[in-house]
């Protein structure tokens, strides 16, 4: 049987406003990738739907939106990369912030 | 007369009271633009005319210099963000330096409106004086009367005096902390814009200086005429279609950085000696924009208007209106500080800009003392009652006015970090780059920005070559912030390009949209030259060596390294645990691509190669 974890989803600036809320636990199978969080994500939540496409490339749903960013544990994931990547450990972080910029 | 310039700069003698203005040939506005690179060019001209010696000169001295620079990209309509100054000394009474801050609102526009492209300043007046340069005409005036003013009383005394109904005017001055030579006292601008970096607030004070008026009804010109418009409309779109400049700096503003940095693991706390701080959201942007928010704000002419206006309706830290705090001041007053009090951020940073401190300095200065008192190493007697330790807001809050006048332990911070820490018997925990504060990024979990801060010239500097851009921010591409590999190309770029942007004095956020080519092409648009990319870097280049062989000049050199901390401890928690520096991993190669000495000073050939003499 696959092993199942919780990590902890947090989510910031505008996106906050969509889910009404910073952060949240999530129990998924080790393994999972970034692909398999979001569709759950859509699933879950109310306004699940307009979260992916706040994401999302808006010519290509498969795709992430450049700029937005996931991290795993502060590691910023590249952005080709994004939807395959996979989360294994127990207490993972991933954040997830739309595009941002400043100095 | 070049297009895109006024054709005219003015030359002031303070001790002598004398003022003249004379134009910039031509050559050497191709090869230095204006703003930063110009500044430079007439600051060693000057340097060898006089034949200075300026290794031992003190920063306070009559001779050492003041440029306050605009360039062929401020206050064109069109222009991409084109707000800004630049001010350039001589020598930085802080990092000895040379001195180097830029500035946003209005200020720069209407010094070219009011006729002219720079101010270059030296000499030190008996008394205290202020100038005006308005539509045309440049006069000092006695400042007696004004000396003692913080900056928003005396903004509002000079508009009153300056008014005019045929144009605005903007105000540059010094407020307490310049008029007493604080080695971080700031220029400010519009109230609450600041020149902020390495004390060129001090270098005004010392020469009597209180403030610059300037308006006027003159408008720069574009060699295109009518076809720049297409070219503009083709740059502003690049920017509106761009997500950061489009939608994450209008936004959010900058403030939005606190929680991004935070979740690398690399956002300095309590005097840098932890990366990650666990329960961050109470000083973050969004909190900020939840509470305290009132609007955005743009400086002159710009579509992006990354900055914010703020309030704080009740509470011991109550201000009505303020401006900002940008990201980089939230930190230093704030986490830097281990202070998760937004209001008491607010109120400190509108007293920074009240008194004319930076806010990065400042921070890092009551940090240092906060870290040199809870380890014990200030005597009782000096603290005068205040009990320092981190997490405390009023203290902070305390501290920032108590710098402003020199009072108590005041006096030595206002002196910045690198004395601070001296003067109690430990360097080691003053965290910063030749003297100057490093800002909100800690290198040991974003490397290419530690090599950064390492060579920047200016001393400990974020945007003399924003890593952070790539590395963090994923612009123009995403690069691997725990890689040592390839960051001297990348910091040499940056380098290379920022100075090539704070000549042509714009604003640096235009550049998370725009490469080179769009400035060689905004360039060739507006002055009638022809250049491209390449040459627009070799621009940069240039200046960026001029600044380094003038800096070996003033004796600064073996100089390029990090804090100890950086180098030798490692992060303790969070997700850059286990990090440090290696940043002679990276220093050697950045030497060698630069063409410069094991010393970090450019070598004869690279100077001949870059046709400087
Ligand atoms: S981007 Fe922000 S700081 Fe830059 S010119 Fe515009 S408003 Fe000013």
């Amino acid at each position: 049987m696959d092993e199942l974890i919780t990590i902890e989803v947090r989510i910031f600036a505008t996106l906050r406003d969509i889910l009404g809320l910073k952060k949240f636990p999530m129990h998924i199978k080790a393994g999972s990738t970034i692909r398999d969080l979001l569709h759950t994500i859509q699933q879950v939540f109310d306004k699940g739907k307009e979260f992916i496409k706040e994401v999302s490339d808006p010519e290509d749903l498969n795709r992430i939106r450049d700029h937005v960013k996931f991290m795993i544990n502060g590691i910023i994931l590249f952005q080709d990369k994004i939807l395959d990547t996979t989360i294994h450990k127990d207490g993972d972080v991933i954040a997830i912030f739309p595009p941002i910029g400043g100095g | 007369m070049t297009h895109g310039y006024m054709g005219k700069q003015i030359w002031i003698n303070l001790s002598k009271h004398k003022v003249k203005t004379n134009d910039i040939d031509g050559k050497i506005l191709q090869q230095y633009l204006g703003g930063k690179g110009l500044g430079l060019k007439l600051i060693y001209d000057y340097v060898k005319s006089n034949h200075l010696n300026i290794t031992t000169m003190d920063a306070f001295s009559p001779n050492n210099v003041l440029y306050f620079g605009t360039g062929p990209g401020t206050g064109i309509k069109g222009f991409p963000c084109p707000g800004r100054y630049h001010v350039m000394a001589l020598k930085s009474p802080l990092t000895g330096s040379i001195g180097s801050a830029n500035s946003g609102g209005s200020w720069g526009p209407f010094l070219k409106f009011a006729g002219f492209d720079g101010i270059f300043i030296e000499g030190k007046s008996e008394k205290p004086v202020y100038i005006t340069i308005l539509d045309g005409k440049v006069e000092i005036h006695d400042a007696s009367d004004l000396w003692g003013f913080t900056v928003f009383d005396l903004e509002d005394e000079l508009q009153k005096r300056h008014k005019s109904e045929n144009y605005q005017v903007s105000i540059t001055s010094i407020g307490p902390s310049g008029e007493r030579l604080s080695l971080i006292g700031c220029i400010m601008n519009d109230k609450h814009r600041a020149a902020g970096r390495t004390g060129m607030g001090a270098v005004m004070g010392s020469k009597n200086l209180k403030a610059i008026v300037v308006g006027g009804t003159k408008r720069p010109t574009t060699a295109a005429g009518e076809d720049f418009k297409p070219v503009s409309q083709k740059m502003l779109k690049k920017m509106k279609d761009n997500p950061v400049t489009g939608e994450g700096l209008p936004k959010l503003g900058t403030a939005v950085l606190v929680n991004v940095v935070n979740s690398t693991g690399s956002l300095p706390l309590n005097n840098w000696q932890q990366a990650y701080n666990e329960n961050v959201e109470p000083i973050s942007g969004e909190t900020l924009a939840e509470k305290y928010l009132i609007k955005a704000l743009p400086c002159w002419g710009c579509t992006i208007a990354c900055g914010r206006t703020v309030q704080v309706l009740d509470g011991p830290f109550a201000v009505k209106y303020s401006e900002g705090p940008e990201y980089e001041s939230i930190w230093a007053l704030g986490n830097s500080c281990g202070v998760m009090d937004l209001p008491a951020i607010i109120k400190a940073n509108h007293y920074c800009n009240e008194f004319g401190l930076d806010t990065i300095s400042v921070g890092s200065s009551i940090a240092c003392a906060m870290e040199l008192a809870e380890k014990g190493h200030i005597p009782e007697e000096d603290l005068q009652g205040l009990i320092l330790k981190f997490g405390d807001p009023s203290a902070m809050v305390d501290l920032i006015w108590r710098a402003a006048y020199q009072t108590g332990i005041g006096k030595y911070i206002a002196m910045g970090s690198a004395k601070l820490a001296e003067h109690y018997g430990h360097p080691e925990l003053s965290m910063s780059v030749k003297s100057l504060e490093m800002p909100a990024y800690d290198p040991r979990g974003i490397k290419g920005i530690g090599l950064n801060y390492a060579t920047s010239n200016r001393g400990g500097c974020h945007v003399t070559g924003y890593t952070i851009s790539p590395e963090v921010i994923g612009l123009p591409e995403q690069i691997d912030r725990l890689s040592y590999e390839g960051k001297e190309v990348w910091v040499k770029i940056f380098q290379d390009f920022t100075s090539g942007v704070n000549s042509t004095v714009n604003c640096l956020f235009a550049t998370f949209a725009l490469g080179a080519g769009d400035y060689a092409e905004l360039l060739t648009a507006v002055t009638g030259w022809d250049i491209n990319d390449g040459e627009f870097l070799k621009i940069g280049e240039r200046i960026y060596n001029l600044e380094r062989h003038i800096m070996d000049k003033l004796g600064i050199k073996n100089q390029d390294t990090l804090p100890k901390r950086l180098l030798e401890e490692p992060i303790p928690e969070g997700p850059s645990k286990g990090e440090i520096n290696k940043l002679e991993k990276m220093l050697g190669k950045y030497y060698e691509l630069r063409g410069w000495s094991d010393e970090g000073i450019p070598l004869p050939e690279k100077l001949k190669e870059l046709g400087i003499d």
